[in-house]
């Protein structure tokens, strides 16, 4: 059993044949740098039992394609906020199914959708400076009518 | 409170390729400054995607009209450069031009950038023809290696099927004429399509041909014959994600024991182990394009708004044009359903088709002002 350490104090155990599915824990735990427990700096205690939750479902139902697509679609459907720590997360621990999954459902929101829309959605403030808005409008004229 | 800006460069790339749309990978490269990084790196590759139509020429202005499929949306450019000319599409934002100065380019709808081809008048004839100058070629095809994204003009080939034989003729921009294709008169040719970095013709009966444009002399061969020897009205030939397959169009009309749909399309795949068309009878989620155009492949597993097992066509025979039915009974465009095998419409807009200009798809590109 690996035992992890989440930035706020959080502490949980996972077999290790789950936890090395992130990258970054298997190479810690080769660097021999996990005695006592694996301190993660980057994830807070709330995304990290989320990972946590989607490496063992994937860990112990790795055959079952059905049921591990409609896990990640139930798994996805969080708010904004949460998805944004878990990507955090996923990209830090390197978990390249987690990465995948969850960058798809970014893209999936943003399909079909106006800059303005786009911004409204993830709470983007548009900080280019007016050259900068006119050269991509310039470039594009037809998508920006 | 998350700040999404602040994702890291190697997440934002991880999105924008999952956006396969010109339109979407815009929106999200617009939205702030960190977002467009990847936009930056003139590195976007993204894979086949769907058409446009281009809508007919409208002679009182410069702005053509693209009807996004995808987005349901009608574009205006400006193309003045196309005015007045019959146009071919590709699936790379390039237009075959020719006007009635015989002159042919290369037009690129999103730069303007334009690549002056041999003229015309190049074009060998068996004998004598009096034909109009949109009529002098049937279709024009371009043709490109996929290469990066800065891919120089020798990649270029335009393959034209042209005269009332239906000749095959080809030419890169540089060459002082067309190059017939000699034998291609015995054939009337229907379509071209490359795969493989080889070239296929299918002649007007059914019959598989491959070109070889780069020996001394290019030669046309024979590869195998056609499924049946039924007639048929019209004929497609597409490479679709490594298959080759040919398309039938059938047109039913006052038939009394048809059933079904007067429109009908039969789908070919070639088996090139045993040199023989087999029938296809689902396309899984791949939507073909069809018109005066490159014949083109797309996946909709993806994409909303684009349905999958269906062929989406544009006839260029004008005298159906002219039938705004609201039934769209014997309209010469559509959405075929291989599962029903049923036409539906498709509505992109006002168009107003004329003798030398109908709608045609073309594959928008993203020019990094080039």
């Amino acid at each position: 059993m690996i035992v992890l350490n989440s930035s706020d104090g959080a502490t949980f155990e996972v077999e290790e044949s789950v936890a090395v599915q992130s990258q970054t824990i298997k190479h810690m735990i080769e660097d021999n740098c996990a005695d006592t427990s694996i301190p993660l700096p980057n994830v807070n205690g709330v995304t990290l039992a989320r990972v946590l939750e989607y490496i063992k479902k994937h860990a112990e139902a790795k055959d079952d394609e059905e049921g591990l697509k409609s896990f990640d679609a139930e798994f996805v459907k969080v708010d904004q906020a949460s998805l944004f720590e878990i990507i955090l997360a996923a990209n830090y621990l390197d978990i390249k199914g987690l990465l995948d999954l969850t960058c798809q459902t970014v893209a999936d929101q943003i399909k079909d959708l106006t800059v303005e829309e786009v911004r409204a959605i993830f709470n983007i403030m548009n900080d280019f400076t007016p050259e900068e808005e006119a050269k991509l409008r310039n470039d594009h004229a037809w998508a920006f009518e | 409170m998350a700040d999404w800006s602040q994702l890291p460069y190697d997440i934002i790339q991880m999105i924008a390729i999952r956006l396969d749309a010109v339109e979407d990978f815009l929106a999200f490269s617009a939205v702030c400054s960190s977002w467009r990084s990847f936009y930056m790196t003139k590195k976007w590759t993204p894979g086949p995607q769907v058409p446009w139509l281009m809508l007919s020429d409208n002679k009182n202005s410069n702005m053509r009209s693209f009807f996004s499929l995808y987005r349901d949306k009608v574009y205006e450019l400006e193309l003045p450069e196309a005015c007045g000319r019959r146009c071919w599409g590709s699936s790379d934002g390039w237009l075959v031009t020719i006007g009635s100065d015989l002159e042919i380019h290369l037009l690129n709808a999103f730069t303007r950038d334009q690549i002056r081809l041999p003229a015309a008048s190049t074009f060998q004839f068996l004998f004598n023809v009096a034909v109009d100058w949109y009529q002098l070629i049937e279709k024009a095809i371009l043709m490109r290696k996929p290469s990066q994204s800065t891919a120089s003009k020798e990649d270029f080939l335009i393959v034209a099927i042209y005269g009332p034989l239906r000749q095959l003729a080809f030419t890169k921009p540089g060459y002082a004429s067309w190059i017939t294709v000699e034998e291609s008169f015995q054939y009337r040719i229907m379509d071209v399509a490359c795969l493989n970095d080889q070239i296929f013709a299918i002649s007007a009966t059914g019959t598989l041909l491959v070109v070889d444009i780069n020996s001394h002399l290019p030669v046309i061969e024979h590869i195998a014959a056609p499924p049946h020897e039924w007639a048929r009205d019209q004929i497609f030939l597409v490479e679709s994600f490594g298959e080759l397959l040919m398309i039938y169009q059938n047109v039913y009309v006052g038939n009394l024991n048809h059933t079904g749909d007067p429109v009908q399309f039969d789908v070919f795949k070639f088996d090139f182990g045993a040199r023989e068309w087999t029938q296809l009878m689902d396309l899984g989620d791949r939507a073909i394009f069809l018109g005066d155009n490159i014949s083109m492949s797309v996946s909709a597993a993806n994409l909303i708004n684009i349905r999958g097992n269906s062929i989406y066509f544009i006839g260029s025979k004008v005298e159906h044009w002219w039938r705004y039915d609201v039934h769209f009974v014997d309209r010469d465009s559509g959405v075929y359903n291989m599962a029903s095998r049923i036409v539906e419409p498709f509505y992109f807009g006002a168009d107003y088709p004329s003798y030398y200009s109908c709608p045609v798809w073309l594959t928008p590109t993203l020019c990094y002002n080039c």
